[in-house]
């Protein structure tokens, strides 16, 4: 049989060529990816992002602090925290599914700080069956190009955005659209208003999860993302804050705020202020350690 | 199972292997049952007793028409066939239709509520509708009507396995293309290795993979903000951008399956009818129908509208007819009334074609075709609105959007990204017009190939499934 298909497929030169050349490619750019490393800084959607983040994670990372989340604390981007930090935050994404992926990825940092602000949002289980699928888990690691970020088109426009922010040194502004503002507030301020309502299966998975970790040895932290002052004492953030006080002794982070910071939407930071956050979280966070330490 | 997917990969090995083995070789048929039985039971094991069901009554009631001497028993047999089919895809594909109207007129909640509770099996509007193929070509087949004799004296036992291996077979089961029996029957018979044509089959398969994974699944990605209430706060450009983007996918996605299907079939030794011709060229409304979902609407035209007459009866009954089969059409794509009104948007903008072309014809010039292919393919984008949002209220909303969001911000990132992955697709597309003139293929090169599979491995997006799994 293999003579055969031998001799079907490769009678034609067409075939042979296009196989040897995509090899030769295919070869060359994971040994440009393995050799260079370009950093990545653009994502085609938000879900790219998030894989490629959870990735990083499960394939890379050796940070002692890893802060879990929702696309607020996902504000705090790449180079405003420092080294040691690791945000597994994600875009329309969960603290449970961080969580979940720290501890299927078997890299335990030292401290975890969970966003309190989304706390009951559902895991992906989608996201982390994709994730650690077992034969292509392995194979991704080991074959950078397979790794979501690394799409050539991610790299091709990285390098010329790095190029451009490197020559024209981005500024940084408090921009908001006046328009999007007042009508995606009102539309947070109507969740806000309600209380949450049918957690009870994230509230057991929270519990698990926290209580594995501190079998591990992992210091669980809580901390609260800046929102719009209107929100802040509305029956949602309220609520979310007693009953993870009543099930939990973790200490949390200082409160921000609200008021010193600008949102994009009633509970997004503008890139400016989180810049500013990210500092106050950072001092927070070693003004805990201080703390425990003595 | 999905077709990109390990584990598909894995099932067509193991199976090419097995089937192409000297000593298995008059086992083919029944290996290639065995796999499809194993496709189609990796998501719904237990839907594979219908489908076994199905296959079952099929080959009964098409037999008996067969073996029947006297025409009202061989109508008999046919009428019972066709209901059959129509009672299964009734019951499992418009259970929560008819719940809803149940509980909007009689309030019978109750009822409503077991009714929507009914699972819908993939590929059943695909395989009932090959039933109702097999039995009414049989009908016709009987040497007094046909034209087109294709059954040979088989036993009952032979003709069972066929009938279950032409339900069932893999490649085209979940999502077409829809084969007719009397296409199908006289391919089945010994296969040999040295007669598939590989290189062939290859391109195919390949080109299927780089519309699908590549294409398809990455506007996917950019396509989710036409969902309901995303679409609300994007600019008027950033929106038609997203219809000509879904319009892209969508075809990606479909022809994308089929090509793979096609090509799958050809490595087994079955030709599957040709389920997509480039049908954004299309100058016409009547021409978009030739060229998009082939399968369906030669079924349609073969089964239904020349049944109902066809354009023999008048103008008034061809236009009739028209919106009949185009309304059915439409209702087979889902239980919900916008696939219904989808339906029948096509069936008006057929017959307005008719009505208009009775009088004026445009110009022949490359100008004028032009013109034509750009407004056929608008309305038709438009048309597809109601496939991705299938609840009229939003599909209405984003048209509405469309004229009021002038001032709303662009999302220059989703229009870049659509723009991307569309070209691929445009210059699919302008290779075929040039081949068409002057005979040259620019794109069946070594580089192009090599290209494809590069951006196959690393640069799919999400993995979904495809669009037509649904229906």
């Amino acid at each position: 049989m293999v003579e055969v298909v031998r001799s079907s497929i490769f009678n034609s030169s067409k075939i042979t060529n296009s196989l040897i050349i995509f090899i030769g490619v295919f070869v060359c750019y994971n040994i440009y990816l393995i050799v260079i490393k370009p950093p990545v800084a653009f994502y085609q959607n938000q879900w790219q992002n998030n894989f490629s983040r959870a990735q990083d994670y499960v394939y890379y990372s050796n940070a002692e602090r890893v802060i879990v989340g929702s696309s607020m604390a996902n504000r705090m981007e790449d180079g405003l925290l420092p080294d040691k930090y690791f945000n597994l935050a994600l875009s329309g994404g969960s603290a449970l599914t961080g969580l979940e992926i720290i501890k299927r990825s078997g890299r335990l940092p030292s401290k975890i700080y969970v966003e309190g602000n989304l706390i009951f949002k559902n895991k992906d289980d989608e996201m982390i069956h994709q994730l650690f699928l077992p034969f292509t888990f392995h194979l991704k690691r080991l074959v950078p190009a397979l790794q979501e970020k690394n799409q050539p088109i991610n790299v091709l426009v990285s390098l010329i955005k790095n190029q451009y922010i490197a020559q024209h040194k981005e500024q940084v502004k408090e921009f908001v659209n006046n328009d999007i503002f007042v009508a995606q507030l009102a539309q947070s301020r109507e969740f806000y208003l309600s209380p949450p309502t049918g957690y009870l299966n994230e509230l057991r998975e929270l519990v698990e999860l926290v209580n594995y970790f501190e079998l591990e040895g992992v210091s669980i932290y809580f901390f609260e993302m800046p929102i719009a002052p209107e929100l802040a004492n509305l029956t949602r953030s309220l609520e979310q804050r007693r009953i993870i006080k009543s099930l939990f002794n973790n200490e949390w982070l200082p409160y921000p705020d609200n008021g010193e910071y600008q949102t994009t939407d009633g509970i997004h930071l503008t890139y400016a202020s989180a810049h500013r956050f990210s500092q106050h979280f950072t001092a927070g966070a070693d003004k805990l350690d201080t703390i425990d330490s003595n | 199972m999905l077709f990109n997917s390990v584990p598909f990969v894995l099932l067509v090995i193991l199976t090419l292997v097995l089937y192409y083995r000297r000593t298995l070789r008059k086992y083919q048929v029944h290996i290639l049952i065995a796999a499809s039985f194993a496709f189609y039971a990796w998501g719904q094991p237990i839907l594979l007793i219908l489908l076994v069901a199905s296959g079952s009554i099929n080959a009964a009631t098409s037999y008996l028409i067969f073996s029947s001497n006297e025409i009202w028993k061989k109508k008999t047999y046919a009428i019972s066939g066709v209901a059959f089919n129509l009672a299964v895809l009734m019951f499992f594909k418009y259970s929560p239709l008819f719940g809803q109207l149940i509980e909007n007129i009689a309030s019978a909640k109750a009822v409503s509520e077991v009714l929507l509770l009914i699972p819908l099996p993939v590929g059943i509007s695909f395989y009932t509708f090959q039933g109702i193929s097999l039995v009414v070509d049989m009908y016709r087949a009987d040497g007094l009507h046909s034209h087109r004799p294709f059954y040979y004296n088989e036993t009952f036992k032979k003709h069972y396995l066929n009938t279950i291996f032409f339900i069932s077979f893999f490649p085209q089961l979940v999502a077409g293309p829809i084969v007719k029996a009397h296409q199908f029957y006289p391919q089945i018979k010994a296969k040999y290795l040295g007669e598939v044509d590989f290189a062939n089959a290859y391109k195919i398969i390949l080109t299927g993979y780089f519309l699908k994974i590549v294409v398809a699944d990455n506007l996917n990605d950019q396509t989710f903000w036409m969902t309901y209430p995303f679409f609300e706060s994007l600019s008027t450009a950033t929106l038609l951008m997203l219809l000509f983007g879904y319009s892209i996918q969508i075809f990606s996605d479909f022809a994308g399956y089929s090509l793979i299907a096609i090509g799958a079939a050809k490595l087994f030794g079955y030709d599957l009818p040709q389920n997509f011709n480039f049908p954004y060229v299309s100058r016409s409304f009547s021409e978009f129908w030739t060229r998009w979902h082939i399968s369906l609407s030669t079924w349609l035209k073969e089964y239904l509208y020349f049944s109902l007459g066809g354009n023999r009866r008048g103008h008034v009954r061809t236009y009739i007819n028209l919106m009949v089969v185009m309304l059915l059409g439409g209702l087979w794509h889902g239980a919900a009334w916008s696939y219904m009104v989808w339906g029948g948007y096509h069936g008006l903008l057929l017959v307005t074609e008719r009505l208009i072309g009775r009088w004026f014809a445009f110009p022949a010039s490359a100008f004028w075709n032009i013109v034509k292919a750009i407004w056929v393919f608008t309305l038709v984008s438009v048309g597809w609105l109601l496939f991705k949002l299938p609840e009229f209220g939003q599909a209405l909303k984003y048209i509405e959007s469309v004229f009021s969001n002038g001032n709303m911000p662009h999302r220059v990132d989703v229009v870049a990204m659509i723009a991307i992955y569309s070209l691929p697709v445009l210059a699919y597309y302008g290779n075929y017009v040039l081949k068409s003139h002057f005979k040259t293929n620019l794109l069946d090169s070594s580089v192009i190939y090599a290209g494809m599979m590069f951006a196959v491995f690393v640069n799919s997006g999400r993995s979904s499934a495809f669009i037509y799994f649904q229906f």
